[in-house]
């Protein structure tokens, strides 16, 4: 069997919600141990996650987001947005902490289609 | 038709999340079809299943017995994130048995070897 580690993880909910993206990003950096075909994806209301100037410890929570911006120091190099995720928030790519490599829906679509395995938060 | 080989994974707590349920009623399917899995490995929430303590009423389902049930009848583990489970103050003398604390590189390492990944409880 060819090895199966072309994994994506698309995060598509905003923070603070529950921890849940927190813990993904726990997943992420696991994942990232075990292959080097990681990429990581934010649609749909996932690019809440990295708006600048969050400021979580106002309401006692952690500001755990600020991992994004830390995976290429684990070897993460892949991280992408969607398009159209900037089109629905109506935020450029300068309210962001990072810059992703912004692709079309399609191109994402595409990309998913060569994926061993999809996790999504 | 070969038989598919599977990995479950649960982020569902049980009798908070359908997809907890939904997950037990997947696997004991595809068992019964004679697909085999190979682990059942349960993360963030789901971790809750390993708790020894539930009270459960009589007239209701004991999920963390069911899945114990299902695991000792055809032979595949039971796995809880170690650090999910710390989180939530499920400590290695809290776990019902059958269930085991494990990181998420026996996740990912079974991953490699397998057919099919099944997410509930999202």
């Amino acid at each position: 069997m060819a090895p199966k580690n072309k994994l994506c993880c698309l995060i598509h909910t905003a923070p603070y919600h529950s921890s849940r993206t927190a813990e993904a990003l726990d997943f992420i950096l696991a994942a990232s141990t075990m292959t080097e075909q990681l990429s990581v994806i934010f649609i749909n209301n996932g690019i809440w996650q990295l708006l600048q100037r969050q400021q979580p410890d106002h309401i006692k929570l952690k500001a755990y987001t600020r991992g994004f911006a830390a995976l290429p120091e684990f070897g993460i190099d892949n991280i992408y947005l969607d398009d159209s995720a900037l089109v629905q928030s109506q935020l450029k790519l300068d309210d962001l902490f990072i810059q992703p490599t912004v692709l079309t829906t399609a191109a994402i679509q595409h990309h998913l289609t060569q994926q061993d395995y999809i996790f999504h938060f | 038709m070969q038989p598919y080989h599977f990995v479950i994974a649960v982020h569902g707590a049980p009798y908070q999340h359908q997809g907890a349920s939904s997950a037990w009623h997947f696997a004991n399917a595809v068992l019964k079809k004679g697909h085999h899995i190979k682990q059942v490995f349960f993360m963030m929430n789901g971790v809750y299943h390993a708790n020894k303590s539930y009270e459960v009423p009589n007239d209701e389902t004991h999920w963390t017995r069911e899945w114990y049930a299902l695991s000792q009848q055809y032979h595949f583990a039971l796995l809880i994130c170690s650090t999910a489970a710390a989180r939530r103050g499920i400590t290695a003398d809290l776990l019902a048995p059958g269930f085991q604390l494990a990181g998420l590189a026996q996740y990912f390492h079974a991953l490699g070897t397998i057919d099919r990944n099944v997410v509930f409880g999202n």
